[in-house]
């Protein structure tokens, strides 16, 4: 059968923009110019109110006395796997093929694709439908499947919409959050060829309605993992909209794809884990779902996958356990980083990053996955503000990383920014020369506008693409918080 | 780390928390002092409409009278039991199995649960550890907290996206 989800697709495919495209651009360009587009576009300013928005009102109760609590654990269990990694992975392994499950190591995203290919074409399959995976992005998986005469469907809703409109998700768990209500539903009025009321609930049940019969008629699921559990083998997804559950117990077929980190130790950790990450993400006291899969149906059993198969891929992480990197390993894919980032709401959302992974986790994690050329200047993209390792469950010290990770690239980059940078680095590596710096921003203010981007060239070569910010404010939010901290807000 | 076992506990639960947290997060629950009262109440709630009903000793008797179906995709509510029910967050601990379908408590668009209250635990962790105490492993298990919901829309929450968009539980003493 064919997707009835996807029926009328042609009827939107013209009118994406390149910048949004579903696949990364292949010539990747300085970041300076890429943020200034990012910023000058229209949809930026729309994006980034709504990320304003949702950070405004999470920082409030950031992390209440029990959620604290359940950080530490978190954080705790989260690098429990990470000195033994291979060792868990064996035993998850056994776990599940005992089950009667099929696991399969893929090295890089290519072999991936592959594995999951064949499993396609040995079962006959017409049709996959996907729940949410940034695992299946980073290998670029639907498009591989398309190709390859397998029609996937996108069922999440957010991916739906991002699917539909031929692009890249712009969030880890929120991939429309650079499309407003009104792009939603155009886009859906010009799929249906029919007119729709713009009420939220209206959007989300057409997309309910499009979806049903794909999920009753699909031969292939494709999920992700967000914890797969070494001592029962069991695979967990965290969803609200129940599309996961469909995915991973209508088809016949249930692929399930991770990457070699998402393992933990026990199965009785998910009472940690789940109530972390639903905190962070999406400030829920547990996200409605919790699908837990332990091998494919068993004999009498009236619905459930009859295959199952589980691709972990390695993509360059097993690398990074014993460097000074390995805690980004931790990570439970929350985005609440991002959310956080003041870099990442100014440019709209993730796809200024052109990498699969967009905000401070992605400027950490791009350059250490994969071929490691790929994104190396991300690193750059961030203030260093410190506000990412606050939102973190896990506790990973991004600053840090991206300190380390800049001087990495200047180490292989050698240009005409790296003397800057290397005295700035220095500089902000002690709270003294923080604070030093904050106090020279503060007298720099006072210089006539503009001066500071047209001092020595090597500045003004930096400054180009930048607005240099008004440096009186350099230090505000810092000298407001201390005055402020304590205070019921 | 050890978390503490959950089984009987020497207090009696409070189905009011329960209550209260599933309303929090926009499903209905209520507690009702028998089980035929609470049989009566699944009655209630399914209607005439066509049903499917998981074979399970808790729900004995449940299905007489109502108009059950074979095909959960015909199906306009399911009826479930639960293996615990969680009073700090709403959550329902389920199982499935070769007499309790995956698709029971998610292809029809209402999830009607009926759970004698000896099943209430305290905590989300505690739902956790009852799911962990189940012997083999089951293919397959579920921790529902409320009815399907999405915020990828303008990050406002919207109901009922692609599981049940009404949950209803109910409890009784027994
Ligand atoms: S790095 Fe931390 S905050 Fe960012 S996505 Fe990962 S767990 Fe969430």
């Amino acid at each position: 059968m064919s997707s009835s989800a996807l029926r009328g697709r042609e009827r939107l495919r013209p009118e994406r923009p390149a910048w949004a495209a579903a696949s990364e651009p292949l010539v990747r360009r300085p970041l300076p110019l890429v943020t200034r587009e990012a910023v000058a576009r229209p949809v930026t300013g729309a994006t980034n109110a709504r990320l304003v928005q949702r950070n405004m009102n999470w920082n409030a109760d950031k992390w209440p006395p029990a959620m604290a609590e359940l950080r530490e654990r978190g954080a705790a269990i989260r690098r429990e796997t990470l000195r033994d990694l291979e060792g868990y992975l064996r035993r998850l392994t056994e776990r599940v093929e005992e089950h009667g499950g099929r696991v399969h190591r893929a090295t890089t995203p290519d072999d991936a694709r592959r594995i999951v290919g064949e499993i396609a074409r040995d079962g006959d399959v017409r049709l996959a439908i996907k729940s949410k995976s940034m695992v299946s992005e980073e290998i670029e998986l639907g498009p591989y499947l398309e190709e390859h005469g397998v029609e996937v469907v996108e069922t999440d809703l957010g991916e739906y919409i991002v699917q539909l409109a031929d692009e890249r998700p712009g969030h880890i768990i929120a991939p429309a959050i650079h499309k407003s209500r009104a792009d939603i539903h155009d886009l859906f009025e010009r799929l249906g060829g029919e007119r729709l009321p713009d009420a939220p609930e209206q959007l989300a049940a057409f997309a309910r309605r499009r979806l049903r019969d794909d999920f009753h008629g699909a031969d292939m699921g494709i999920s992700g993992v967000n914890f797969a559990c070494a001592d029962t083998g069991t695979l967990v997804t965290v969803t609200n909209e129940g599309n996961a559950r469909m995915v991973t117990s209508q088809p016949r077929i249930h692929v399930a794809v991770m990457t070699l980190e998402k393992v933990i130790p026990r199965f009785t950790d998910l009472g940690v884990l789940v109530p972390l990450l639903s905190h962070a993400a999406t400030r829920q006291r547990v996200s409605v779902y919790q699908t837990m899969v332990t091998g494919p149906r068993r004999p009498g059993e009236a619905d459930g996958p009859e295959e199952l198969h589980l691709i972990i891929l390695d993509n360059g992480r097993s690398r990074i356990p014993g460097t000074q990197y390995e805690e980004v390993l931790a990570c439970i894919r929350c985005g609440a980083c991002q959310v956080a980032c003041p870099v990442f709401r100014t440019v709209g959302g993730g796809h200024a990053y052109n990498a699969v992974y967009g905000g401070p986790i992605g400027a950490v994690l791009t350059p250490l996955i994969g071929d490691q050329e790929e994104g190396a200047d991300l690193p750059f993209l961030s203030s260093l503000c410190g506000a990412c390792y606050d939102a973190c469950p896990v506790k990973i010290p991004l600053p840090d990383m991206l300190v380390d990770l800049r001087a990495d690239y200047e180490r292989r980059h050698r240009g005409p920014a790296r003397v800057g940078w290397a005295a700035w680095s220095r500089l902000w590596g002690s709270p003294l020369g923080y604070r030093a710096s904050l106090l020279g921003g503060r007298l720099a203010g006072l210089l006539p506008g503009g001066l500071v981007g047209r001092t020595a060239s090597l500045a003004r070569s930096w400054s180009r693409g930048r607005d240099v910010p008004p440096l009186r404010a350099a230090g505000a939010f810092r000298r407001w918080f201390r005055s402020h901290r304590g205070e019921p807000g | 780390m050890t978390t503490k076992r959950v089984t009987p506990r020497a207090t009696r639960s409070d189905p009011r928390r329960y209550i209260a947290a599933l309303e929090q997060v926009g499903g209905r629950a209520v507690a009702l002092p028998s089980r035929a009262e609470a049989v009566e109440e699944v009655r209630r709630l399914c209607g005439t409409r066509p049903v499917v009903v998981d074979k399970h000793p808790d729900l004995d008797g449940v299905a007489d009278g109502l108009h059950v179906v074979e095909d959960p995709w015909g199906a306009e509510v399911g009826v479930t039991g639960a293996v615990a029910a969680a009073e700090e967050t709403g959550t329902l601990a389920l199982a499935f199995d070769a007499d309790r379908p995956r698709s029971t408590s998610l292809v029809p668009p209402v999830h009607v649960a009926l759970v004698p209250q000896a099943r209430l635990v305290p905590t989300y962790a505690d739902a956790v550890e009852a799911l962990a105490a189940l012997r083999p492993v089951p293919s397959a298990m579920n921790l529902v907290t409320g009815p399907s919901s999405s915020g990828d829309i303008e990050l406002t929450t919207v109901r009922a996206v692609h599981g049940p968009g009404e949950i209803h539980v109910v409890l009784y003493d027994e």
